[in-house]
């Protein structure tokens, strides 16, 4: 398991969006939609023509 | 789509994804959850437009992470016939999961070979003016 704090500093570093959610390590099972709206989100954001 | 890395080490990982973004076509967005994330930001391709980590490490260049002395243990083979191993394993990372989904995960998860978090990482994507997410 990858403790939040890490995870925010190695986003920050990378000058990544951050989206935090309540979740367990596995969110793409255990809370699916927040996945899916941040991949939508940045589709949108990222991809358009 | 979803591309099949081995496990067996970041660069053969890396490899994997190149082959699988070698069959897109048009703008890509990579996502990877946990240490995932360290072999989409391995990848290279011009059509990459965004990453999306999820739960996920990010590595630096050099970097090495430390494996969970649980992932540690139930890297080999061998160790990974054991199911209450696995059980144990999947208690940690999917605390939340139903019942019914730590069973798939159990049944699913396959073993990752040290060397995927031992090698040294390659300059990420981020570094390459990419936009990154997380």
């Amino acid at each position: 398991m990858i403790a939040p704090e890490t995870q925010r500093c190695k986003a920050e570093r990378m000058g990544a969006k951050i989206r935090a959610q309540h979740v367990d390590q596995t969110p793409m099972h255990t809370a699916p939609d927040g996945v899916v709206g941040v991949i939508l989100e940045t589709a949108q954001e990222t991809l358009a023509c | 789509m979803c591309a099949p890395i081995p496990l067996t080490s970041l660069a053969e990982d890396i490899a994997a994804l190149q082959r699988a973004i070698g069959i897109t076509r048009g703008p890509l967005l990579l996502a990877g959850h946990a240490y995932a994330g360290a072999v989409i930001a391995g990848a290279k391709d011009d059509r990459m437009k965004s990453l999306v980590n999820v739960a996920a490490l990010a590595p630096d260049v050099f970097y090495r992470a430390k494996p969970h002395p649980e992932a540690r243990r139930i890297s080999s083979r061998m160790a990974w016939a054991d199911l209450d191993a696995r059980r144990r394993f999947c208690a940690r990372v999917a605390h939340k999961a139903s019942p019914d989904q730590t069973t798939i995960l159990e049944v699913v998860q396959r073993p990752i070979a040290v060397k995927c978090i031992q090698e040294k990482a390659p300059v990420p994507a981020w570094k390459r003016n990419h936009r990154g997410f997380s």
